[in-house]
C-alpha cells in the first residue's frame, strides 16, 4: 500500500484532484446537445493509483480529455468543476492550461506506436517538456533526459536517447512515452489505456514500472482502461463508468470481491478466465446505449436482470457499504 | 487430418530493384496438425508469426518451404476446381470488423454471395437462407438491407461470421476474432461460436494474443513465438503446468 | 430529403459546374448560338474593338472573335475528352494489373510507366507529328499517352490499398473469381479518385493543346483553337489587345473552374464529409 492510501484513511489533506458535478455534452447543429459524461464526480489522492473503467461510449476518455482542455471540437463541460492544486482547471484559460499541462499533469498517451515523431531522436522528444516549460540548458537537459530513460527502465540510455522512435520496441516506445510524462515531475499523470496497442507480457512490465514509479516519487495515476483485470492488478481505488455515469466506485478488494452494482458484476463475468471457465460466458443482453438515448430512471436497467419498478426512478449514487458506492436502488 | 503442416518456412523480404532487404523469419520450421472437430487455439505476441500461419492455410500468403495439406490435399498444388472446392470449406473471420465488408454493399448482399457462388440454392430462396443465417447469428433478419457502417462493431462481426457460414465450410480460422469489442460484446461473441460449432459442425483454429480466450473455446493450443512453436499440448494442461519459460511467462501475464 | 445545400460538401461543385456547363453548351451548340460565322472574313471591320456588334472584336481578317473563341472551345473540348478518356482507360487499367498480379508484372508495367512519365509532352508531341504529321488527332493522343502513368499510379496505389482489406480477402477465400473481384470490388473504389483526376487532367490537356496549336503543332489556320489565336494575336497586342485577350481568358476561366470542379468532386465523393 501507498502512503497516500493512510493520508486518505486520514482524511484531513484535501485531495490532489476532486472532480465535482462534472456534464460534457456533443454539441449539434439543429438538436439538442447530447450529454457525454453526466454528474462524474470522483478524486485522486496523493500518491494514490485510481482506474476508471467502462467500455465504449461509457465517457471515460472523455473525462479524462476534459480535465487536460484537449476535449475535441464541439464536445464542452457544460457543469462541473475539477479542483486541482486549489485551482478549478476548467476555469483556467488557454494559456493558464499550457502552464498545466506536462508540468503538473501530463498524459501518457494510447497509441504508443504513433505517438512519437518519427523523424525526431527519441532523447529530444523525451526532454521537450522541460525545454518548454522550464527553459533550462541544453547539456542540463540532456543529462536529465539519460536519467529519466534509466529511471524507466530503458538499458544503455545514454546511447539510446540518440535512436530514432522505429528503433524501440512497442514496449520501449511506451516507455519513452511514460519518461516523457515524468520529466517536469508532475504530481498527477493521466494515463489513457497505455498498454491496450501492446503485447500482455510487455503489458505487465508497464504495469510494474507505474507502480515502481509510484512508489519512489510519490506520483499519483489515474489509469484509464477497459481491462478489468490489469486495473484490479494495479489500482488502489476504482470508478466503473456506464453510459456517461459512474455507476460504482470503492477500493480494490470492495469492487473485486464484493461488487455492488448489476453492470459490474456482469462485467466481471463476461471476461474469459485462464483456468475454470464456465461453458457459457455470462453476457449483457442487448447492447451499450448511445449517448443520445434517453433512458428514463436507471441506464442500466433496461439491460438489467434485476430491474424491478422502482428502478424507473434515477437511482443516486450512495454509500453501500464502507468507501464503497453504487448507483444502484438494489446496492 | 484435416489440416497438416509440415516444416513451414517463411521468409519476408524487404528491398527493391537493387535492394535486398535481410528479411523476416516469420515461420521457422512450423509443423501442426488438427484434426476434424477440434478447436485449436494459436497464441503468440506480435510478430510470432501466428496471423501468418493462419493465412498461409487460407493460401493468402504463400510459404517458402514444407508444406500444408487440407483434407490430404497440398494446398499449393490445388487446380481451378480444387481450389474452389477448398474455398468452400475453408473460411476466415478477421480482426477489424469495421474493414471486414465491402462499404458499397448491403450486408445482406455481401452474405449472398456465399450462395451464389455455391450454387446449391435457388436464386429465388437466397434471401431466404440470409435471413435465415442472420437469425442464426442472432442478428434481426431486417439488417440484410443495412450498409456495414450501420451497424455496430459487435453486430459486423457477427454478419461476419453468417458470411462464413454460407458455405457450409469445415473449418473456420479466425484471427482475433474479439480484440477489437468491448468485454461484454466479446463474451456475446465467443458464446455465439460455441453454440454455432454445436450446430453447424465445424473445426475452429482462433489466433490470438490473449490465452484466456483460447482456454474458454480451444481443447489444444499452440505457444507460438519469433516464428517457431515453443510448445503445445492440451489447453488446461498447459495453463496449469507450462514447460517453457515463454509459456510461463504468457501464463503469468495474463492473470 | 435534402433540406438544404451541404456547403461544405457540394459548395465547390455547384460554383464550378455552371462554368463548365457554359462552356459544354458553348461548344456544342457554337454553329448554332455563334453570331457570326467563324470563318467568314470581313475586310470592312479589321482589327475592331468591341463593339455591340462584335461583342469582344474582330481579328486582322475581320472574323469575329467571341465566334471563333466558341468554334475554338469545342477543339478544346474535344481534345481534353479524347485525350482524358485514353489516359483514364488506359491507366485504370494498366494501374488495376499492376496490383491484381503484383510482383514481375507489376515491376515491368510500373517502369514502362515510369518511362512514359518521363517524357515532357510536348516533346512526345513534336516527336509524334514529326512523323506523322501536324494534326489536333496526333496532339490528343500525344496527350493522352503522357496521362496514363498518372493514372496507372493514382489507380494501382488505392487498388493495392483497397486488396489489403479484410473484405477483400474475405471474398478470395469465398473463392469469387479474380475478374469479378477486381471488376466488383476494387474498380467501385478506383472510379472517385480516377474521376477527381479526370477533372484536373482536363484542365491539363486543355492548357496543353493551346500550347501545342501556339507552337504550330495542333489545330491548323484557319480553324480556330485557343493556343493558335493567342499566337496569332501576339502580332497586334499593341493595336488590337482583345484578339490574344479573348482566348486568353476563356483558356484561364476553363482550366480555373475544371481544377476547382476536381477539387468539389473530391469532397463529394468524401464519405467524412457526407450526412
Amino acid at each position: 500500500m501507498a502512503e497516500g492510501a493512510t493520508a486518505r484513511d486520514g482524511g484531513g489533506a484535501a485531495p490532489l484532484l476532486e472532480v465535482v458535478g462534472l456534464r460534457i455534452e456533443l454539441e449539434r447543429r439543429a438538436e439538442a446537445p447530447v450529454p457525454i459524461a453526466r454528474d462524474v464526480s470522483l478524486r485522486v489522492e496523493e500518491g494514490e493509483i485510481v482506474g476508471l473503467i467502462g467500455e465504449s461510449g461509457s465517457g471515460k476518455t472523455m473525462t479524462a480529455k476534459s480535465l487536460l482542455g484537449l476535449l475535441p471540437e464541439r464536445i464542452r463541460v457544460v457543469a462541473g468543476r475539477a479542483m486541482f492544486r486549489s485551482r478549478d482547471l476548467f476555469a483556467l484559460t488557454p494559456p493558464q492550461m499550457r502552464e498545466v499541462r506536462g508540468a503538473e499533469i501530463a498524459l501518457i498517451p494510447q497509441d504508443a506506436l504513433h505517438a512519437l515523431n518519427p523523424v525526431q531522436v527519441v532523447g529530444r522528444q523525451v526532454g521537450e517538456p522541460v525545454e518548454v516549460h522550464a527553459r533550462r540548458p541544453g547539456p542540463e537537459i540532456r543529462e536529465l533526459v539519460v536519467r529519466l530513460l534509466e529511471r524507466v527502465h530503458i538499458p544503455n540510455p545514454r546511447a539510446r536517447s540518440a535512436d530514432y522512435p522505429h528503433q524501440f520496441s512497442g514496449g520501449m516506445q511506451q516507455r519513452a512515452l511514460t519518461a516523457m510524462a515524468l520529466s517536469m515531475e508532475p504530481p498527477l499523470i493521466l494515463a489513457d489505456e497505455p498498454t491496450t496497442a501492446l503485447d500482455v507480457t510487455i503489458q505487465a512490465e508497464i504495469i510494474a514500472l507505474i507502480r515502481d514509479l509510484r512508489a519512489q516519487t510519490g506520483t499519483s495515476f489515474l489509469f484509464i482502461s477497459h481491462d478489468l483485470g490489469l486495473v484490479s492488478s494495479l489500482c488502489d481505488r476504482i470508478y466503473v463508468m456506464y453510459a456517461g455515469e459512474i455507476v460504482e466506485s470503492g477500493v480494490r478488494e470492495e469492487i473485486f470481491d464484493r461488487p455492488r452494482h448489476p453492470y459490474t458484476r456482469a462485467l466481471m463475468g463476461a471476461a474469459p478466465r485462464l483456468l475454470g471457465n464456465p461453458e457459457r460466458l455470462s453476457t449483457i443482453p442487448g447492447r451499450i446505449p448511445q449517448p443520445s438515448e434517453e433512458i428514463a430512471g436507471c441506464r442500466f436497467r433496461v439491460r438489467c436482470p434485476l430491474a424491478e419498478a422502482r428502478c424507473a426512478e434515477p437511482p443516486p449514487l450512495r454509500e453501500a457499504a464502507r468507501g464503497h458506492d453504487a448507483r444502484c436502488w438494489l446496492a | 487430418m484435416l489440416v497438416a503442416a509440415r516444416n513451414l518456412r517463411k521468409t519476408f523480404r524487404s528491398g527493391g530493384l537493387f535492394r535486398r532487404g535481410a528479411g523476416v523469419l516469420a515461420l521457422d520450421d512450423v509443423s501442426f496438425s488438427l484434426a476434424e472437430g477440434e478447436s485449436l487455439g494459436v497464441v503468440g505476441e506480435s510478430g510470432s508469426g501466428k496471423s501468418t500461419l493462419l493465412r498461409t492455410i487460407l493460401r493468402l500468403t504463400p510459404y517458402d518451404a514444407g508444406s500444408v495439406t487440407f483434407d490430404g490435399a497440398e494446398i499449393a498444388a490445388m487446380d481451378r476446381g480444387a481450389l474452389r472446392r477448398f474455398r468452400q470449406r475453408v473460411q476466415p473471420v478477421f480482426q477489424n470488423p469495421y474493414s471486414t465488408f465491402n462499404p458499397r454493399f448491403s450486408v445482406g448482399a455481401s452474405i449472398a454471395l456465399g450462395f451464389e457462388l455455391l450454387g446449391n440454392v435457388d436464386k429465388a430462396d437466397i434471401p431466404g437462407e440470409v435471413a435465415r443465417l442472420l437469425d442464426d447469428v442472432g442478428l434481426d433478419p431486417d439488417l440484410a438491407s443495412a450498409l456495414p457502417h450501420q451497424l455496430s462493431g459487435g453486430q459486423r462481426q457477427r454478419a461476419a461470421i453468417a458470411r462464413a457460414l454460407a458455405v457450409k465450410p469445415d473449418l473456420l480460422l479466425l484471427d482475433e476474432p474479439t480484440s477489437a469489442l468491448d468485454v461484454s460484446v466479446q463474451a456475446q461473441v465467443l458464446n455465439l461460436f460455441k453454440d454455432l460449432q454445436g450446430r453447424y459442425a465445424f473445426s475452429l483454429m482462433l489466433v490470438t494474443h490473449d490465452l484466456p480466450v483460447v482456454t474458454f473455446m480451444c481443447d489444444n493450443v499452440l505457444v507460438m513465438k519469433s516464428g517457431a512453436i515453443v510448445e503445445r499440448g492440451e489447453t488446461g494442461t498447459l495453463v496449469r503446468d507450462p514447460e517453457s519459460d515463454y509459456t510461463r511467462k504468457l501464463v503469468s501475464s495474463a492473470v | 430529403m435534402l433540406r438544404r445545400i451541404n456547403w461544405r460538401r457540394y459548395g465547390l461543385v455547384v460554383v464550378t459546374l455552371p462554368v463548365v456547363i457554359l462552356v459544354f453548351v458553348a461548344s456544342a451548340f457554337a454553329p448554332v448560338i455563334a453570331p457570326y460565322d467563324p470563318y467568314a472574313l470581313d475586310v470592312l471591320v479589321m482589327l475592331e474593338g468591341p463593339s455591340e456588334k462584335h461583342l469582344l472584336g474582330t481579328d486582322e481578317l475581320g472574323r469575329d472573335i467571341l465566334s471563333r473563341v466558341m468554334q475554338a472551345s469545342r477543339i478544346s473540348i474535344v481534345v481534353g475528352l479524347v485525350a482524358v478518356g485514353i489516359g483514364a482507360f488506359g491507366g485504370t487499367l494498366i494501374g488495376l494489373l499492376a496490383a491484381w498480379f503484383g510482383g514481375k508484372i507489376d515491376a515491368v508495367l510500373m517502369r514502362f510507366m515510369d518511362i512514359v512519365f518521363c517524357f515532357p509532352a510536348i516533346l512526345l508531341a513534336v516527336i509524334l507529328m514529326a512523323n506523322l504529321g501536324t494534326s489536333v488527332l496526333n496532339a490528343m493522343l500525344a496527350i493522352g499517352i503522357i496521362f496514363i502513368p498518372g493514372f496507372a499510379r493514382l489507380t494501382r496505389a488505392v487498388a493495392q490499398t483497397v486488396q489489403r482489406q479484410p473484405f477483400l480477402e474475405a471474398a478470395i477465400c469465398l473463392g469469387v473469381p479474380g475478374r469479378r473481384i477486381v471488376l466488383r470490388e476494387i474498380l467501385p473504389n478506383v472510379i472517385g479518385p480516377v474521376l477527381v483526376e479526370a477533372a484536373v487532367a482536363f484542365s491539363y490537356a486543355v492548357l496543353l493543346e493551346s500550347a501545342l496549336s501556339f507552337l504550330g503543332l495542333g489545330a491548323q489556320p484557319p480553324e480556330p483553337s485557343w493556343g493558335n489565336m493567342i499566337n496569332t494575336g501576339r502580332g497586334f497586342i499593341d493595336q488590337a489587345p482583345w484578339i490574344s485577350l479573348a482566348p486568353g481568358v476563356a483558356l484561364f476561366l476553363t482550366v480555373f473552374s475544371f481544377n476547382l470542379l476536381g477539387d468539389g468532386l473530391r469532397d463529394v465523393l468524401d464519405p467524412k464529409l457526407r450526412g
